[in-house]
């Protein structure tokens, strides 16, 4: 039987931080603090940040008006 | 002793120490929540936030607390993984602030109690961020739940009244006087055992070989007992609890498993207490103990049965790809089942190097809802909606009124669980196939055909329960999965805490109904044969086409 797994890539991959690309991380601790320096300024945005805030505060509306639904299907 | 020997030694050895747990630990449970007298340390503390602690709120009241107090959360915990390098960088290494995509994902994975981690914490994490921001929001988030299990049970011990008690008051006790007590002593075993606990800075070292390796540390005891013991199951480390420094040998191990299970197994205790009747307590940890069991043993077989694991699994007699060779498949089988029943999602082997049986069953697991026992709190309540749809279903069959602990379960009541239940199916099957229809969600998938389906599957129904083990192989820190993702826990975790605190403001505005000879017997071997039935044919029809087409179908290829 042969392997499930149909593509070269290995079961483990290391979630760590490449700061790029599907994998955002690596466990790979040496030079961290040149790549802290390098990727200090690369990850900043404060639009990105502003849409996630409004992610947060739109998620926990929806949930607000399920209350206030579920309330109304009490009454 | 064979390693088979020995895992089964283990499993008969955690059921005992749980069993000695479950009268004490339970009771105890029960006292923090039902007595009047406050701490003083309590006082203070609702004086310092002004709360009015004898206040008790409606049941909508408590779940818009719970919102907002999520909400805070959330944001206050991506405000300081974005800003990690500026301020929270003075102990430990040095590390760049988190991404957008990754801070978000990560702050609402860790105040849904999901602990789902797109990141390495040892290369992403600075120590203050870990130890005051995810250390905290797993105190804070176990608490919540078992909060809210407390609330609904509190639906059943009162009558014409629609307060369930006040949920400041609650979260503070479940941390004050339960997490953080057994967290201190947990933690110091686990340093015993040889985790590490400190706040040095990396150390790089020179291998014999010549190579050069960077040794990370960090106040791990301390995290990764609360860790468990709340279910969360975010580790110190990228690869959780098959690192040496979270999981240093084998008695470390089965401690790791006991106390990740010690609370939601002791709470039907609780339960029985509170309501009056030990009995009814023993017949929902009959059902838990059960689906366990079961667990362990069927994941146990198929990781150890040779013919369904592929070539590898047979040349090496066992699934030994993925596993970690201290603790050996056995060790492996009974953390994998133990944290997919909770909501725990730590993991001392590779889910997604399971034989495709074995991580059907994982993926089974969670898709119980994790109500066997299931996460703190959340199994609880998770479980009593199900015992309310057996009894709604036993009592048609036979002919017996549908009554619950002397509640009437009316179509009112049964809305509330249709809807609890149909949730979690909803979020997650819609998340799938969003991912798997939009080619922005293909494009990180890296194992196509049915191992990819059970890896997106397995991923949306690990978040959305709340339970954060991950089959990994799949490209989950794209920002199309993390996004989705923290979405989907979102969802997954407060939606179902409406319905459930909903259907606990209905019971408690009814009157208590004497037992009768038309009442269904509810603490028989009976009853829980069949709310262990209705578990097993709810879950298998909703999700039986997405396990058919993934593990069914990889394993018997």
């Amino acid at each position: 039987m042969d392997s499930v797994k149909t593509r070269g890539e290995t079961a483990w991959i290391a979630y760590g931080p490449d700061f790029g690309g599907l994998y955002p991380c690596s466990t790979d601790l040496s030079g961290l603090d040149e790549r802290v320096g390098r990727v200090r300024l690369s990850v900043g945005g404060p639009v990105e940040d502003l849409a996630y805030i409004g992610l947060t505060i739109l998620v926990f509306g929806v949930l607000w008006l399920i209350v206030k639904g579920v309330e109304r299907f009490e009454r | 002793m064979s390693s088979t020997a020995a895992g089964w030694l283990q499993f008969v050895l955690l059921f005992a120490a749980l069993a000695a747990c479950y009268v004490p630990l339970g009771n105890y449970i029960a006292h923090i929540f039902t007595t009047d007298k406050d701490w003083r340390v309590e006082r203070g503390f609702y004086k310092l936030i002004g709360i009015n602690r004898s206040a008790d709120m409606k049941w909508s009241t408590y779940v818009r607390s719970i919102l907002a107090f999520s909400a805070v959360s959330v944001l206050f915990l991506y405000g300081m993984e974005r800003l990690q390098h500026y301020l929270f960088g003075f102990v430990g290494p040095h590390m760049a602030n988190v991404p957008q995509n990754t801070a978000w994902n990560t702050a609402v994975s860790f105040v849904t109690n999901t602990n789902w981690q797109n990141y390495a914490g040892e290369s992403t994490m600075t120590y203050i961020v870990q130890m005051s921001g995810l250390v905290v929001q797993q105190f804070l988030s176990a608490a919540v739940g078992l909060a809210v299990a407390i609330a609904m049970i509190r639906g059943f011990t009162r009558s014409r009244t629609d307060k369930l008690g006040n949920f400041w008051v609650d979260v503070t006790r479940g941390i004050l006087r339960l997490l953080l007590p057994l967290s201190i002593v947990g933690g110091l075993v686990l340093v015993a055992t040889g985790v590490i606990d400190n706040f040095s800075a990396y150390h790089t070292v020179t291998t014999l070989s010549g190579a050069h390796q960077t040794i990370p540390g960090g106040p791990v005891g301390s995290s990764e007992i609360i860790k468990n013991m709340g279910n969360n199951g975010g580790g110190w480390f990228n690869t959780n609890s098959a690192h040496p420094f979270e999981n240093p040998n084998s008695f470390s191990d089965i401690f790791e498993i006991f106390t990740l299970l010690l609370i939601p197994f002791a709470t039907p205790r609780a339960f029985g207490k509170m309501v009056k009747d030990n009995r009814q307590g023993y017949a929902l940890v009959a059902v838990m103990v059960i689906i366990w069991a079961a667990a362990v043993g069927g994941l146990s077989f198929f990781e150890a049965h040779t013919g369904t694991g592929g070539t590898a699994t047979m040349l090496a007699r066992h699934a030994a790809e993925g596993t970690e060779t201290r603790f050996g498949t056995p060790g492996c089988s009974l953390f994998a089942s133990s944290t997919t029943v909770t909501s725990t999602g730590a993991v001392n082997c590779f889910h997604d190097s399971l034989t495709p049986f074995g991580g059907g069953i994982a993926l089974f697991d969670i898709a119980l809802g994790e109500i066997a026992p299931g996460g703190i709190g959340a199994g609880m309540y998770g479980l009593l909606i199900l015992a309310i749809v057996t009894v709604f279903v036993g009592g048609l069959m036979v002919g017996r009124t549908p009554e619950y602990i002397g509640k009437k379960i009316r179509p009112v009541e049964m809305k509330y669980a249709a809807l609890y239940f149909l949730t979690l199916p909803v979020v997650i099957l819609t998340a799938a196939a969003l991912s798997i229809g939009t080619k922005t969600g293909q494009n990180a998938i890296f194992n196509p055909g049915p191992h990819g389906l059970t890896e997106i599957v397995y991923a949306f129904a690990s978040e959305a329960n709340n339970n954060g083990s991950a089959f990994a192989g799949l490209g989950t820190a794209a920002t199309w999965y993390q996004t989705l993702g923290g979405i989907v826990m979102l969802l997954g975790r407060f939606a179902p805490e409406i319905f459930a605190l909903g259907l606990a403001g209905s019971l408690a505005r009814q009157q208590r109904v004497p037992v009768s000879a038309g009442t269904l017997d509810t603490r028989t071997p009976l009853f829980v044969g069949m709310v262990v039935g209705v578990i097993l044919v709810l879950v298998g029809l909703t999700y039986f086409p997405a396990l058919a087409l993934g593990p069914f179908a990889e394993g018997l290829h």
